[in-house]
């Protein structure tokens, strides 16, 4: 018997010894093997904004999310400086020479942009815009938020807390994006129907959390100004480090980042128009995966709805 | 044959096979290992190549860039001379690099190979340009012609460019992939070590474990060997030889034990058997011993009076001279003497036909008749058909003799002694009847009684005639004793045996 069992454990240790021997990690050769990266859809997605937990990295993660789900080579830029377009053209441009399958990227009036992707659609590249689509720039695929109805949302829930009596201050990101002049034109197209709301000021801060908190600073010194609007979302991280100190006005940001949301919760902002940041990434790829087997897409608008959040939705 | 259930059994077939596996697995796992070895230091022997190609290929690209900046920026058309030749061969590394990467290429690397072929399009393009300018052949205005050559080459420029900074970053991937394949490497010759270490303690099991078993092997030869030699000098050596191992020599000595213990019994057997005859052997010989010493010790006797044939002798002349003196009884007397000496003499130790017995019997009632008178009479009731029966010599005479003596003793007148020898039921009937006192019960118990003892007897001549008898019919004789008031009768029933030739 102890024979017996000498010899089964001997007997175990060696099979277990060969798959030892047998055992290798899989390379990364071997889990590319299955298909060549040479053959991959490349998809370019340049992203204005770095990934620091905002708007954008939700987006991102959308991206990236439908290139695993459809087998899509999705890579993600980003300028060095947050919103430069220039650094933005030339990653277009750089694109352009990679021969990219398509980019994908927020649209903008700055000049020699749409050029730049008009050169990139006319040598084949497929250009998908999200968030921010382009005045003039056409045969591409808008993914994003209705900006001029979000704009009106914002304009209604102003009228609602102010009983139609508001001086508003408006804290814009820059003139080039087109979504944020939509969203002003909607949130005009409120303000125009009540002859007690105004809107004292537009200020763009060009995404820079300093000007954004100056801005927010002369606005409270503004004894006219009673609400302050941020029709982007960065204005509403930068304005809730310095609230406490000046909580005056009434504030109604866009997208709810962690900053916007303590404030809500904190009762410092009155309500975040919320967009569907993880879904506008995935969609755009989702409709690239579509346009690589049909070519063409099913619509030139994918528009993704929005929603108003106030401190009592946050219970 | 099969061992007692109670052991699980592993033969030696069994220790074999499995050794047997055991040695083409462990051939295996070094095959494997040095396999895995051979495989993983190849594919770092290509990605160094890929790595140095890399490099090459990074170095053409700069070169060929620093001919077209020549060319366009200070007119030295000179150094664009070969450059197609320089692109031709760019365009093939690329190829190359694009082939060694085929299936383990990064994002970064395809764009890189993607990059490259746009760079040498413009090249190819910016140098055709410069070419027709040179020889002008431009199809457009000088103006034109400048912007058009500006922007190319500032394409070329933003391309070059963004081919810098993805070689650092496929280069960096190389490196890092060589890093890890170093690791890889290191993490093989550890395992590799590992294995040939484990290999070595199993080598060193596999040696401990055949040396065990052999030394248990041979140590139990020997106790079947010790054992062997202690049946040898004793066989009946009582023990077993106990094998404790699980194989074919545990069974073989099970058998051996049992076939011990087979041969332990047919021994015993054969020696019961023997003492039995032994047994037997001894009482015939104390029986002949017996008889022996009887006969001696009557022989002794004779011999202790009268040497027998001087006596004889004497007689033959006393007849003689009584047939000279014509002294006819004294002749038959003397006859009669005379015949009944020499049958003595003659047949003392060999068996002798009925008749014979019967007719020497004859001479000893002649001289008992001479002796007694009228006080006894004899008669003869003798079947023909047994007078060719042998039986001992001297038994009728004894049984008479005893009937004179004993029974008859006391009779004064009209003694009777009737001496029969019949057939009843197949068996011989010798018989001497008397008239006379007879015996009762208790002394027929005690001369039976006599009969079957070695001891002192008063019947000598009975017991002595049954022994003979015995010893010659195998036991086979019922003697025959029966009293009444009117008539007894001594005597043995013996076998119907012809020409019985041994006594």
């Amino acid at each position: 018997m102890k024979t017996g069992r000498y010899s089964t454990v001997f007997f175990i240790l060696i099979v277990l010894l060969s798959f030892v021997s047998c055992r290798g990690k899989q390379t990364v050769a071997a889990k590319a093997a299955d298909d060549d990266p040479f053959t991959h859809y490349r998809i370019s997605c340049i992203i204005p904004h770095k990934d620091d937990g905002s708007y954008w990295s939700f987006v991102v993660q959308g991206l990236q999310q439908g290139g695993t789900d459809f087998n899509l080579d999705v890579k993600v830029y980003y300028p060095s400086l947050n919103y430069d377009n220039e650094q933005m053209i030339d990653l277009i441009r750089m694109s352009i020479a990679a021969k990219a399958d398509a980019i994908v990227l927020p649209g903008s009036e700055y000049t020699g942009y749409q050029d730049i992707l008009q050169n990139a659609k006319d040598k084949g590249i497929t250009v998908v815009l999200i968030d921010t689509p382009m005045r003039n720039f056409t045969g591409s695929l808008y993914v994003g938020s209705d900006n001029f109805n979000a704009g009106k949302l914002i304009g209604q829930k102003v009228a609602e807390l102010s009983g139609k009596k508001a001086v508003i201050g408006v804290i814009s990101g820059d003139p080039e994006y087109y979504n944020l002049e939509m969203r002003l034109e909607g949130l005009k197209s409120v303000v125009n129907q009540h002859p007690s709301m105004k809107i004292e000021e537009i200020q763009y801060d060009h995404f820079d959390y300093l000007r954004i908190q100056d801005i927010y600073k002369k606005y409270v010194q503004n004894s006219k100004i009673n609400t302050v609007i941020c029709l982007e979302g960065t204005g509403g991280m930068a304005i809730y480090p310095v609230i406490k100190q000046q909580p005056r006005l009434k504030i109604i940001a866009f997208d709810d980042s962690q900053e916007g949301l303590l404030a809500l919760k904190e009762h410092y902002y009155c309500g975040l128009i919320v967009q569907q940041k993880f879904n506008i990434g995935y969609y755009a790829i989702r409709e690239l995966n579509d346009f690589r087997k049909k070519g063409r897409f099913s619509s030139d608008r994918l528009i993704t709805p929005v929603e108003y959040k106030d401190a009592a939705s946050q219970k | 044959m099969r061992l007692p259930r109670s052991k699980k059994h592993i033969t030696m077939v069994q220790k074999s096979f499995i050794s047997l596996i055991a040695i083409v697995l462990l051939s295996v796992t070094i095959a494997l290992t040095l396999s895995n070895g051979k495989k993983i230091y190849h594919e770092y022997q290509e990605l160094i190549d890929s790595q140095i190609n890399l490099n090459d290929f990074s170095q053409k690209l700069d070169s060929i860039n620093s001919r077209l900046s020549l060319g366009y920026m200070y007119q030295r058309f000179d150094k664009m001379d070969g450059i197609q030749t320089e692109i031709d061969e760019a365009r093939r590394k690329n190829v190359i690099f694009r082939y060694q990467r085929t299936f383990r290429a990064s994002r970064s690397v395809v764009d890189y190979c993607s990059l490259v072929d746009t760079f040498l399009d413009q090249c190819e393009d910016l140098s055709a340009l410069l070419e027709k300018t040179k020889n002008g052949e431009t199809d457009v205005s000088d103006d034109s012609n400048t912007q058009i050559l500006l922007n190319k080459f500032k394409e070329a420029q933003y391309t070059i460019s963004y081919i810098d900074t993805n070689f650092k970053t496929v280069f960096s991937e190389e490196v890092m992939m060589i890093r890890e394949k170093e690791a890889a490497i290191e993490r093989q010759n550890l395992r590799s070590w590992c294995i040939i270490a484990v290999l070595f303690l199993i080598a060193l099991c596999i040696s401990f474990f055949y040396v065990q078993s052999i030394s248990k092997t041979a140590g139990q030869l020997k106790k079947l060997t010790v054992f062997a030699g202690k049946i040898k000098e004793n066989p009946y050596f009582q023990g077993n030889v106990a094998i404790e191992s699980n194989d074919e020599l545990a069974l073989f000595s099970f058998v051996f034990n049992e076939m011990v213990k087979t041969i332990q019994n047919q021994l015993q057997e054969i020696q019961e058997n023997s003492k039995v005859r032994d047994m037997l052997k001894n009482a015939q010989i104390e029986q002949l011993a017996t008889n022996g010493a009887l006969q001696n010790s009557r022989l002794q006797l004779l011999q202790s009076r009268i040497n027998p044939h001087f006596l004889f002798n004497t007689l033959n002349m006393i007849k003689s001279t009584a047939a000279m003196e014509k002294a006819p009884n004294t002749y038959d007397l003397i006859e009669a003497t005379a015949d009944l000496l020499e049958y003595n003499l003659a047949n003392l130790s060999v068996p002798v036909l009925l008749g014979d017995e019967t007719e020497n019997i004859k001479n000893y009632v002649l001289l008992q008749t001479r002796r007694f008178g009228e006080r006894i009479a004899f008669s003869f009731d003798v079947d023909d058909d047994t007078l060719r029966i042998r039986i001992p010599a001297m038994i009728l005479q004894p049984l008479v003799e005893n009937s004179i003596t004993h029974g008859l003793k006391d009779t004064v007148n009209g003694g009777r002694i009737n001496i029969s020898v019949r057939t009843v039921n197949g068996r011989l009937n010798i018989l001497v009847k008397d008239n006379g006192c007879g015996f009762d019960s208790r002394e027929k118990e005690r001369i039976l009684q006599e009969c079957r003892n070695t001891g002192t007897s008063s019947r000598i001549g009975i017991r002595n005639v049954y022994q003979r008898l015995s010893f010659f019919f195998n036991g086979d004789v019922q003697p025959v004793l029966e009293s009444t008031a009117q008539e007894t009768t001594v005597g043995f029933s013996l076998p119907m045996q012809q020409e019985q030739t041994a006594v």
